[in-house]
């Protein structure tokens, strides 16, 4: 995996944006002007269209707006679309948002078992003889995302404080793209390992146990801030983002806001200070630096 | 094998026809299964052959992208997802491999994990290039797809399916093409059987009556049977018919003509004994002068009375042979030494009419098992026979034995021998008609037909005297059992 610096990773977003920007300037002119555009990192549980569903239904009747829900493959494509302000807001992950944060500004956070707060999982293969993360050296291991916080941040992290690097300490890595398909990847034997955002393989546990059955957890990270929805600085106060977050943030008081909650398995959203990264953008500091 | 062609052939033809049909019943279902499980196969093979082909076209089109990039994930992702899309298929491992024969993974990634070298059964399988393998045995297929992008092998893929339905299906329908030919097979033999019993029940007919014909006598095929008389066993029952009357009739004809000729030797016969009694006639007569002029002498008296006396036993022996030998209530009894003695006697006026001499030699002890009447006959006409072949002056011997339970009488005579046409007919070597010249050969068919009804067989050779010799054998432990049954 080629070495992400903050030189190289910035000059990635840039000419992503840019070129983003040329591709918005015409499709917003074609698309309304009064349509909300919400993005779905694939991360999440975007395989569920009930959910999609339902969540279009109940956004659109909480703002007044029509809804449009735009998912693509990586994070880093939603992450451009967003601050390129193609997408009035979007549910991003906790590091995308710290690498971006300058650009970007917190929405709403959302809110599980009381806390704004999620871990991320190491996983394997049920029967595998594997208790500590040692045990997986020399894997072969499935990431999420290369810009997911659980799903390769934290991971990568606590390998640059063992002052090594994925593709020497694992004999190879690669990336799903979904923490599904991380659970996927390892419950059926093709990867050894996978790093995996510890809320969707608790959620999963509930909706797919018998694919989560055939994986268990090795080690658990330290409580993170739960990956949030932001939009664009520059859209903050517009028509549409001030429609948005009262309906995100009162989604448990509507009863479509509450269907779509007990799908998500989540309490609600709430607005924390970014501040609630700060875990993470160390993580960051610290791979920076390896 | 040939013993069963033997018991086969031995079969009544009711059964060995029907068993034929059935036979190449059987040989025709076997070979039109034959036919079908082989098209069943290339059918399969060929259905096999177009699924597995939109399966890897299927899946060649998603991987060769990731194949590209070795990514492990997509690869397996398509993997995954085409072996709930493909289920008709049965898809039981599939492997995408790259250039290096590496796996970049595959379906059963625990067994066959990604970055692991492709198994050697894998290549080795495919070693002649085929892409399309089926083990009917293990009820598996496999196959394979080379990878091309931009014209170059980037990879390729392997899969095993499994095919044991379609080997399942080939058994099924194996089963069935068994069961319902096997049903097909014994009904259609058993509506041949009847059909054939059906119709070759005239065959029978005719064959039952040919062999009552050859046993006993020839019986007409009853009107109530042929019935249609147009057909073709209609019209084969009236010729039939038409030969039986034949046959009656010459039967008829040869019972008249036996009785005739009976009845002609007995003429000669009775002309032989008329001189017998003439000759002396004339002398007893002079007798009976010389006594009624000189009766008064003695000795003249003496003398006729002598000449009257010896003239009247020569009659009295005469007619009482013939007495003797015609009396119908002897026709009854079994033969007896003295009837050839008998015979002998009663050619005695014939023999002394052509000056021929007879040499009789009557071995027989016991009384032979065996019907007189036509014995008696046949030896009487065969003597007749020599007498009549004989030039004047020659000899005629007589013989009779029983030798190993075989009665045989030869009669020789020395005359020119027997024209060949007679000597086939006698011995039975000519079945051809009865070799009639001017009369004389009727005594010898008599003499064919009476040795045949007592079971016996005439050989004829060359007698002693340079004339013909014929010798009638009876074999009299055949006879006895005969005789036996009939009482």
């Amino acid at each position: 995996m080629a070495k992400l610096t903050r030189r190289t990773a910035l000059m990635q977003i840039a000419s992503t944006v840019a070129a983003a920007g040329l591709l918005s300037s015409r499709r917003l002119a074609a698309q309304p002007v009064n349509e909300l555009r919400f993005g779905l990192t694939p991360v999440f549980l975007n395989n569920d269209i009930e959910l999609l569903e339902k969540l279009k239904t109940y956004l659109a009747k909480a703002t007044g707006l029509p809804v449009t829900l735009v998912q693509r493959r990586t994070y880093q494509e939603v992450t451009s679309l967003l601050i390129s302000g193609e997408l009035d807001a979007a549910w991003i992950c906790g590091y995308p948002f710290v690498k971006n944060r300058q650009r970007l500004k917190l929405v709403a956070v959302p809110v599980w078992h009381g806390k704004p707060l999620y871990q991320a999982y190491l996983i394997t293969g049920k029967d595998r003889n594997a208790s500590s993360f040692a045990d997986l050296k020399g894997d072969l291991h499935a990431f999420s995302d290369p810009d997911s916080n659980s799903g390769y941040l934290v991971t990568r992290a606590l390998l640059a404080e063992l002052k090594t690097r994925p593709e020497s300490y694992f004999s190879s890595t690669f990336f799903t793209y979904g923490h599904r398909n991380v659970v996927r990847a390892v419950a059926s034997g093709l990867a050894g390992s996978g790093s995996v955002d510890g809320y969707v393989w608790e959620v999963m546990r509930k909706t797919e146990p018998d694919l989560i059955n055939q994986t268990k957890v090795i080690q658990k990270s330290e409580w993170l801030g739960f990956p949030p929805i932001a939009c664009a600085r520059s859209m903050v106060n517009s028509k549409k983002l001030n429609a948005l977050s009262p309906a995100i943030l009162n989604m448990e008081s509507d009863a479509d806001g509450r269907a779509v909650l007990a799908l998500l398995g989540l309490d609600g959203f709430n607005q924390f200070p970014p501040s609630l990264y700060d875990d993470i953008a160390a993580k960051v500091a610290l791979i920076e630096v390896g | 094998m040939r013993s069963l062609l033997n018991k086969l052939r031995s079969l009544p033809i009711t059964i060995r026809v029907p068993l034929i049909a059935a036979g190449f019943m059987i040989v025709v279902s076997a070979m039109v299964s034959q036919q079908v499980l082989q098209r069943l196969s290339a059918s399969q093979t060929e259905q096999l052959t177009d699924l597995t082909g939109a399966y890897l076209d299927g899946l060649s089109a998603a991987v060769t992208p990731y194949v590209l990039r070795n990514d492990i994930w997509e690869v397996f992702d398509a993997l995954d997802r085409s072996r709930n899309r493909y289920k008709a298929l049965r898809p039981l491992e599939t492997i995408v491999s790259n250039t290096d024969g590496k796996i970049i993974a595959s379906s059963n990634p625990r067994t066959l994990p990604s970055q692991s070298t492709l198994p050697k059964a894998y290549v080795g399988r495919f070693a002649n290039r085929q892409d399309l393998i089926i083990d009917a045995k293990n009820g598996r297929a496999y196959v394979r797809r080379d990878l091309i992008y931009q014209n170059r092998k980037v990879g390729g893929i392997f899969s095993t399916l499994n095919v044991s339905y379609l080997m399942a299906e080939r058994r099924s329908v194996l089963m069935e093409l068994i069961f319902t030919n096997l049903a097909l097979t014994l009904l259609l033999a058993a509506i041949g059987y009847f059909a054939m019993r059906r119709m070759l029940k005239p065959i029978k007919i005719l064959a039952d009556h040919l062999e009552q014909g050859i046993n006993s006598t020839v019986e007409p095929i009853p009107a109530g049977i042929v019935k249609h008389k147009n057909s073709e066993f209609g019209r084969l029952f009236q010729n039939y018919n038409a030969l039986v009357k034949v046959v009656r009739e010459r039967e008829a004809l040869a019972d008249r003509l036996a009785r005739e000729e009976r009845l002609a030797s007995l003429g000669r016969l009775t002309s032989g004994m008329a001189h017998e009694i003439n000759n002396p006639l004339g002398g007893l007569f002079n007798a009976v002068d010389t006594l009624k002029k000189h009766g008064s002498s003695a000795a003249v008296r003496r003398t006729s009375l002598s000449l009257l006396e010896r003239g009247l036993s020569g009659i009295r022996d005469v007619v009482s042979t013939a007495l003797a030998t015609y009396r119908p209530e002897r026709d009854e009894r079994n033969l007896q030494s003295k009837d050839i003695d008998d015979l002998a006697l009663l050619l005695q006026p014939e023999l002394r009419r052509r000056k021929l001499t007879l040499e009789c030699n009557n071995l027989l002890g016991d009384d032979p098992p065996v019907s007189v009447a036509p014995v008696r006959q046949a030896v009487l006409n065969l003597l007749l026979n020599a007498a009549a072949a004989s030039v004047e002056g020659g000899q005629i011997n007589l013989r009779a034995e029983v030798v190993d339970n075989i009665l045989a009488i030869a009669v020789g005579d020395s005359g020119k021998g027997l024209p060949e046409p007679a000597r086939q007919f006698l011995t039975g070597t000519h079945d051809g008609a009865v070799p009639v010249v001017d009369g004389s050969g009727i005594g010898l068919w008599m003499v064919q037909r009476l040795i045949k009804e007592v079971d016996g067989v005439i050989e004829v050779g060359e007698s002693k005297f340079g004339g013909t010799l014929i010798t009638t054998k009876i074999n009299l432990q055949h006879q006895k059992q005969v005789i036996e049954n009939a009482a």
